[in-house]
């Protein structure tokens, strides 16, 4: 049965009106260790899936070869935007070993991970959108075969003008892009406003107006994609793919394929890194399944580099404008924002992304008054998507470089100004989003006193400074992405007589962590060690659906259902033991491989093994469910839910730079990171995310721009600058800076055991710090991403950048001294009231 | 469409000799993982940018995705499935996952290969010549900070500390 | 993955050997040695050549003789091997040095000097995929009529 046409609750209306399900309450809240002090959670553990790894046994999809299994391939439009006349296949169909095609017509069910707007298809049926859109897939004996039917597939193609920027996607609305868009070449508009901006704006002392521009990136994991459909003989479909979002996978499989979703399993392998590039379905799951559908062997399709490339996904180019305000003491004014967002050819998560770009922003400091316009475009090339830090990267960037102008502009610290502009916690920001714990000041006061910022910073020689940058980020959000009422994330628990634990998840990892936090979880509430856990995870066969990994949601969302199902159990075995003691249940601990009772731990005490039997035979065989659903949140207004998360994660950074004013070359030596993620359930793997995320941003700071050819005679805009790692660098060991993680924890009373995200707030920082640093080294402002040598460069060339740093130098020195800040002395772009 | 002269051809991996059908247009990548069952060195970026495919051949680490097999009968292939010994993981592996060296875990046996190969050579490796050693093997998580930590606890538990 | 395209090979042991299998078929031959080069561009389809010939069990070319009219390097010697031999290192501190700076050191341990001398062309426009240079509508240099420059206002020559 086909499911069609878009669902009933209108566009951007994500909140129900129906009561929620609330989680159950524990005594003593969420925060607590079951047995007073904490024996798993925060300790420096192995995670579960570790040795795997490094012996080389981890199975990743591509790992994985079925009997008689064929292998797939994409052919994919050389034209970034054509019309599709015909398809003869009849050639590539002859070829000995060829046992498939599919084209467009095969597959016409629009898809998109957000339902309101399903605008793509497996494969092109009527026009192709950028250059390596997919419009045919064949299913071969060998790669080989297959690539060599590919080439024997002829398509006639109509090109049409291409849009590849955003001014010419708003100038040429008679181009469309995405027949899907309402209007012209727009995706989504946002436009919200909190409070009277132009008011405060008029109460401030300085205000800078200025235009920031974020050059796209994208993900580059080192694996790519995979997947291997299996079609069986009584109409059941596998899907093994390398996604991390499978429940979403399996839904959408079912939409396009017309399969019931009962008559579908979808299986994550191990995944070999993802953020936010495996967060939706993509051609080859559809393509891999339905060739299994046409052939009856299992199909695999395993993309190239360059596929991965056009796969994309990434980072949205954005032109940011805004304009800020700030009164002598430090306070901060109005903010005014102005926002223009490349998305691509499609819409992925684009209406999130919009909202993102400015919903985002509003805490760690607290705002007077805000407004954001935001507008995203389809142009011809490979669509944007959610990568670490879905949205919000781009505007953190331009706004912690207007603080720092600001701070500059009334001759403060921009440390100080961070301080004095502190939004709280337990507190709602201007867009009414519910803080719950913060620890930002503490954030910046780690890093203030690691990087020693007092003695640097305005007073290092010319070429050498450092830079200061916060921000914020959500653990989760509080809507699924397509409207229901049901539980977030679920858990089962199995646990039985011999002493050994199952937790059953449909929860995602993908290199962060989520199935160890599952197995500490239960091995701190159930007593065990470690590895007597087994995790089952995304397995919508085995699995209870938990929506997957983005947004920050897993340690949150899956960590809070797993606690829920592991102290039911543990609440059994203790009511057992209670029985058979005399005590009561509050009184027995389950720790370390023993039960005992706290008030006679030598005689009232057995194995936790016995412990289990003993509670098999009073209440019979043991398992429990748990699930999490974020209360109701966010404010009461079109789009008030976005944004909205049960808790937010603080980030500081100071980054140091040396730079080289002759060549415009930016080393960055060093970057100390804060990050507040609640309560670290455990320090490496938050450590290991805080460092990942400052190198991903550094990146991104410095060397990464996904970047596309204009026209030129032989072909037409839109291709790919170079698809290869080679040609798109990411950072060697030998380019990396020095990180140094400081964890800072503000026990979140919702979250498991206090914690809340780390997997992608502290990436926010990085970026604004480096810009940041670059002024106090060089004297220039880096508005426009990536800060390679040719931009520095011309910037150095542009202005007296030694005068500016001079006069920077002295304006901080003199404020420090008690000297009245002026207005007139701050650097160019700055407007003085 | 197959290659005129498929051999067979003799590889000595990780000390087994391994008989196997191989095509001359076979990378010694697609030999190991798809000809042999090897499946721990891994296929990131088709063209040797990456290093995820490195497998150490008479003690130097190489790239296997760029390697043509064929070329590499009679030589001492090692990958990472050979460097555990006696089933117990090899104190470098160990050292990864202690320190969480590995996230995703992708890159990990081809950092793992070439940081072996380093330890051999050099046991009591600085901070800069590690990064030298794996500057061909690209991780995307980590921020290599604690991969250097890794192979420093490694050759400090191997006897050779600074 | 990218695949290779099929092809026969041959892997001659001394350099007479060599050159029997280089007249062999000529204009349809590529010569393989450390492979960092021509197996990219194999699988690019910039070559498609009938034989393979597989040069890296020549002894022969594996050497590195101080002699009196000077340092005498065989085609086969690895750049890592010339970055870190003694006497190169004495003698000729620039030659290790810029062998030593060349990709990454698995590159480094797999490229030879002969290759590298004899590199075929590097560009962005040339090193890239069939499809992708398809996209671009081909470079004079494989394909296609027309050449690309990379900084066509800077650079004359491709």
């Amino acid at each position: 049965m086909k499911r069609r046409g878009t669902p009933a609750i209108p566009a951007d209306r994500m909140m129900p009106a129906e009561k929620r399900l609330i989680p159950p309450a524990w005594p003593g809240g969420r925060t607590a260790p079951p047995n007073r002090e904490f024996r798993v959670i925060g300790k420096r553990n192995r995670k579960v899936e570790g040795l795997a790894k490094v012996t080389g046994r981890a199975i990743y999809a591509d790992d994985i070869a079925l009997p008689r299994m064929l292998h797939g391939k994409l052919l994919r439009s050389p034209h970034a935007h054509a019309r599709i006349r015909s398809i003869d296949v009849s050639a590539a169909r002859a070829l000995p070993g060829v046992h498939a095609i599919l084209t467009g017509r095969d597959l016409p069910e629009y898809f998109g991970i957000i339902p309101w707007t399903e605008d793509e298809q497996a494969l092109c049926e009527e026009k192709a959108r950028y250059v390596g859109d997919a419009v045919a897939a064949v299913a071969a004996e060998s790669e080989l075969i297959a690539e060599e039917a590919l080439k024997r597939i002829r398509v006639e193609y109509e090109t049409v003008p291409a849009i590849t920027s955003i001014d010419e996607a708003l100038e040429h609305p008679e181009i469309k892009v995405n027949e899907k868009a309402k209007e012209g070449n727009i995706s989504k508009h946002v436009h919200l406003e909190f409070g009277d901006v132009e008011a405060e704006l008029e109460k401030s002392d300085a205000t800078i107006e200025a235009e920031y521009w974020y050059e796209g990136s994208t993900h580059a994991p080192i694996e790519p994609h995979c997947a291997i459909g299996d079609f069986d003989a009584t109409g059941f479909l596998t899907l093994y793919s390398s996604t991390q979002v499978a429940h979403y996978l399996h839904r959408d499989l079912a939409k396009v394929l017309g399969l019931p979703t009962q008559r579908i399993r979808v299986i994550q392998p191990v995944v070999g890194g993802a953020f936010g590039g495996k967060s939706e379905p993509f051609s080859l799951e559809f393509c891999a399944a339905k060739l299994s559908m046409l052939t009856g062997r299992p199909v695999k399709i395993l993309y190239t580099r360059e596929e991965v490339f056009y796969a994309h996904r990434g980072r949205h180019p954005m032109r940011l404008r805004y304009r800020t305000g700030i009164k002598r003491d430090g306070t901060l004014t109005g903010v005014d924002a102005k926002i223009h967002i490349d998305g691509g050819a499609y819409s992925s998560f684009g209406l999130v992304t919009t909202y993102y770009s400015g919903q985002l922003l509003t805490a760690p400091y607290q705002m007077k008054a805000y407004r954001f316009d935001s507008t995203r475009v389809f142009t011809n090339k490979p669509c944007c998507g959610p990568k670490r830090g879905h949205g919000s990267v781009q505007p953190r960037f331009a706004f912690e470089c207007q603080i720092d102008k600001l701070a500059d502009a009334i001759g403060m610290d921009p440390i100080e100004v961070r301080r004095r502009n502190f939004l709280g916690e337990h507190t709602r920001t201007v867009n009414e989003l519910r803080v719950t714990s913060n620890g930002f000041p503490q954030c910046l006061e780690a890093v203030e006193r690691a990087s020693d910022w007092k003695r640097k910073f305005r007073r290092m020689p010319y070429g050498h400074g450092v830079g200061v940058a916060g921000s914020m980020y959500i653990s989760g959000t509080n809507y699924c992405i397509y409207p229901n009422e049901m539980p977030q994330s679920g858990v089962q628990l199995k646990l039985d007589r011999s002493g050994r634990a199952t937790v059953f998840c449909g929860a995602s990892d993908i290199g962060q962590g989520s199935d160890s936090v599952l197995a500490y979880i239960v091995a701190e509430e159930l007593g065990l060690d470690i590895g007597d856990i087994r995790v089952v995870a995304a397995d919508t066969d085995l699995t209870p659906v938990d929506l997957g990994s983005y947004s920050s949601r897993e340690t949150f969302m899956v960590g809070n259902a797993c606690l829920d199902a592991a102290r039911k159990l543990r609440l059994m075995v203790a009511e057992s033991l209670a029985e058979r003691w005399g005590c009561r249940a509050e009184d027995v601990t389950l720790a370390g491989g023993v039960a005992c009772s706290t008030r006679a731990p030598e005689k009232e005490c057995m194995s936790v093994q016995s412990a289990f039997q003993l509670a098999e035979a009073r209440h019979g065989t043991l398992g429990s469910v748990g699930w999490y659903q974020s209360p109701k949140l966010g404010g009461d207004y079109r789009g008030g839910t976005i944004g909205a998360s049960p808790a937010y994660s603080f980030t500081a950074h100071v980054a140091e730079v040396e730079c080289d004013p002759e060549t415009g070359r930016v080393s960055v030596r060093k970057i100390w990171v804060a990050h507040d993620c609640g309560r670290a359930l455990n320090p490496v793997a938050v450590e290991g995310q805080m460092e990942g995320s400052a190198y991903m941003g550094f990146a991104e700071a410095i060397f990464e721009e996904q970047l596309f050819k204009p026209e030129a005679p032989g072909h037409g805009a839109g291709l790919h600058h170079g698809p290869s790692l080679l040609d798109y660098r990411i950072p060697t060991s030998l380019d990396t800076p020095e990180l140094e993680s400081i964890i800072i924890e503000s026990v979140d009373p919702e979250g498991p055991y206090g914690a809340k995200e780390a997997g992608e707030g502290p990436l926010h920082p990085s970026i604004p710090a480096i810009a940041n640093a670059i002024y106090d080294a060089l004297g220039v402002r880096c508005d426009r991403l990536p800060f390679d040598p040719p931009r520095v460069f011309r910037l150095l060339r542009s202005c007296d950048a030694r005068a500016q740093w001079e006069r920077a130098r002295a304006h901080v020195h003199e404020a420090a001294t008690g000297a009245q800040a002026t207005a007139e002395r701050s650097p160019s772009g700055t407007r003085a009231r | 469409m197959e290659s005129t002269t498929t051999a067979v051809c003799r590889l000595r991996v990780n000390g087994d000799l391994r008989e196997c059908a191989i095509a001359p247009n076979s990378t010694l990548l697609e030999a190991l993982r798809y000809g042999l069952g090897l499946t721990g060195s891994k296929q990131g970026c088709d063209k040797g940018d990456c290093g995820a495919c490195t497998v150490v051949v008479d003690g130097e680490p190489v790239l296997s995705c760029i390697s043509l097999a064929l070329a590499f009968e009679g030589r001492e292939i090692t990958t990472i499935e050979g460097v555990s010994e006696g089933g117990k993981p090899h104190p470098l592996q160990d050292a990864f996952d202690l320190t969480g060296a590995a996230q995703c875990g992708f890159c990990t046996p081809g950092i793992l290969m070439s940081a072996w190969a380093l330890l051999r050579k050099n046991p009591s490796p600085s901070r800069d010549e590690i990064a030298q050693a794996l500057s061909g093997n690209l991780c995307r998580c980590t921020g290599y900070t604690k991969i250097f930590e890794a192979v420093e606890r490694a050759a400090e538990s191997l006897g050779g500390a600074r | 993955m990218l695949t290779l395209p099929s092809f026969e090979w041959a892997r001659p042991r001394t350099v007479e050997e060599t050159l029997a299998a280089l007249s062999d078929r000529p204009g349809e031959t590529l010569v393989v040695a450390g492979g960092t080069d021509a197996v990219p561009n194999l699988k690019h389809r910039l070559h498609e050549p009938r034989l393979v010939v597989h040069i890296g069990g020549v002894r022969e070319l594996q050497f590195v003789r101080d002699a009196e009219d000077g340092l005498h390097l065989g085609a086969l010697v690895t750049l890592a091997e010339l970055a870190r031999h003694p006497v190169v290192r004495r003698d000729f501190p620039s030659l290790a040095r810029a062998a030593g700076l060349v990709a990454g050191p698995q590159l480094r341990n797999m490229g030879t000097l002969g290759g590298n001398l004899c590199l075929d062309t590097r560009c962005t426009y040339y090193n890239q995929t069939y499809f992708w240079r398809s996209a671009l509508g081909y470079c004079l240099k494989k394909d296609g009529a027309a050449a690309w420059r990379r900084t066509p206002r800077t650079s004359r020559r491709c």
